[in-house]
């Protein structure tokens, strides 16, 4: 494995996919790049939680990782009983070394706290 | 967390929304700054780049300097395939107004070169110039994968439904129920996170690639000639007509004037060549990146170097081929002068930085010489010793034909 210069793995989480299963955003910003996941997903394929999709990937990246949440839309639109089941896994995971968030800022005030619980 | 703009009027523009709700839009995103800083959280600032901002720019360099944030520069992306977005233009404009107010430092430190413009106020602006415009359909074909935000190393996307391994390649993805992890390991050696074919040939321990491999890269046009023969003047109104960045070798950083007191006399012509080299290293770099972004206009580049070295160290100069490494110009013009031209060009300015040889009148005839001699598939010869209308045109023309007509 080309792991040379490799320091620590950025995992990037589609947050509003696990949460709603679809782009959910306050804004329509004409920058924003929507094919940043891909957005078209077989009817029979089935969900499965974030987690376990990045333990997955941790077992063939091995080391420590960065865990980015964005995805489509802006995830501080989910409600705290919807993101926290999502999100407390993540923090419990060994190599984590950080996580973070892209967000528009409009809620970011409101949410702060809930965020840092 | 992004703004595009501080001010209303543009941000009603850019998001298309209801009038007077952009100043509330503005105040949330400002307030949730400040929240998170608060809280001692780290906030980064994405600012994409959709207007004309260069007059608000100071506004944003006090909003980073008043919350510790720092600000990063964005052009707008488009999709695969499609034309490059015509708001980008102001990207161009906003870049061109940064590098003529402030040099930038560069950082190499990360896998992604840096840019960045950083004040005594703690506010700083960074710039990563990958290949953002134009995103490749596979990682593979871009000769400036190692540059690219949305690949390739070290980067995989999650869905609940599948892994992405490379942010651009939609052709790799591992959907969960494929269910094997062979395949996974596979997929992610081809999204570019192995030595693994095809991204092996793309070594970064390689040589570094010419712009010929990359068809999105921008013109790059490199005036030479000898002293006074009018390059400053003439590249600075070439890249304004152009609409390109200017860029000058040395660059800034090397403009050293207590290194160059060391190595400016007989004893330390070696030292000032290599000297040179470093600079035209850095030059080198720092231009392969911009080129992802903005054609360049740039002002002496490695034939300077020789010319000039080739000239003080006579026989004593070392078999160096910089032709292995750096960037070849998609136009070189030579701009040729006769000696008198040369004298009262050179009378009319002053001494500067690196302009002892300028006094030394056999030496400049020998640059005239060498500048005269000087061939190659893109080197195009320009008299400029008549009114500088001419001049002008029969630049405009040979990069017509040299650089838009290939």
């Amino acid at each position: 494995m080309r792991i040379k210069n490799h320091t620590v793995w950025d995992f990037r989480l589609d947050l509003l996919a696990a949460a709603y299963g679809r782009f959910v955003c306050n804004y329509a910003c004409p920058y924003c790049h929507r094919d940043y996941f891909v957005q078209s997903i077989p009817a029979q394929i089935k969900p499965v939680p974030l987690v376990e999709g990045v333990q997955l990937c941790n077992q063939v990246l091995p080391g420590k990782f960065s865990l980015h949440l964005a995805g489509s839309g802006e995830p501080l639109l989910i409600p705290y009983d919807k993101l926290a089941p999502i999100v407390n896994p993540l923090t419990e995971l060994e190599n984590c070394t950080s996580i973070s968030l892209t967000t528009n800022g409009y809620f970011l005030q409101d949410k702060v706290d809930e965020l840092i619980s | 967390m992004s703004i595009p703009t501080l001010s209303p009027d543009k941000y009603e523009k850019i998001m298309n929304i209801d009038n007077g709700r952009a100043e509330l839009c503005i105040a949330k995103t400002i307030a949730g700054i400040e929240a998170a800083r608060d809280k001692g959280l780290d906030v980064d600032l994405n600012v994409c780049v959709s207007y004309d901002i260069v007059e608000e720019i100071e506004a944003f360099i006090d909003l980073s300097a008043k919350y510790a944030v720092p600000i990063k520069l964005f052009p707008i992306i488009s999709r695969h395939n499609q034309p490059r977005h015509e708001n980008n233009n102001y990207f161009q404009k906003l870049l061109t107004h940064l590098f003529s107010i402030r040099s930038p430092q560069i950082d190499f430190s990360g896998r992604y070169i840096k840019i960045i413009w950083e004040a005594s106020s703690g506010a700083k602006l960074i710039f990563k110039p990958g290949d953002f415009e134009n995103r490749p359909v596979e990682c593979y074909e871009c000769a400036y994968f190692d540059l690219c935000e949305e690949s390739c190393w070290e980067s995989v996307r999650i869905s609940p439904w599948y892994i992405q391994p490379c942010g651009i390649r939609t052709d790799n993805i591992y959907w969960f129920a494929d269910n094997n992890l062979q395949e996974l390991s596979t997929k992610l050696s081809g999204g570019g996170k192995s030595n693994a074919a095809p991204c092996h040939q793309y070594s970064l321990n390689s040589k570094p690639r010419t712009r010929h491999f990359n068809p999105f890269k921008k013109p790059f046009i490199v005036f030479e000639g000898a002293d006074g023969s009018g390059k400053s003047h003439i590249s600075q109104l070439i890249a304004k007509e152009l609409d390109y960045l200017i860029y000058k070798t040395p660059p800034e950083m090397f403009r050293n004037q207590a290194i160059m007191n060391l190595i400016e006399n007989e004893q330390n012509l070696l030292a000032r060549y290599h000297y040179y080299l470093s600079a035209m290293h850095y030059a080198n770099i720092e231009v392969n990146a911009l080129l992802n972004y903005s054609g360049v206009v740039c002002d002496r580049w490695i034939d300077s170097t020789q010319i000039y070295h080739k000239l003080l160290l006579g026989e004593s100069m070392p078999n160096i081929n910089p032709s292995d490494w750096i960037l070849s110009p998609d136009l070189i013009i030579v701009l040729d002068v006769d000696e008198s031209t040369q004298k009262s060009r050179l009378l009319e300015r002053g001494n500067g930085f690196d302009k002892i040889w300028e006094t030394n009148t056999d030496f400049q005839k020998a640059l005239l010489n060498e500048y005269g001699n000087l061939t190659g598939e893109n080197v195009v010869h320009i008299d400029n010793n008549n009114a500088i209308e001419n001049t002008i045109n029969r630049i405009k023309e040979a990069i017509s034909q040299h650089v838009f007509k290939k």
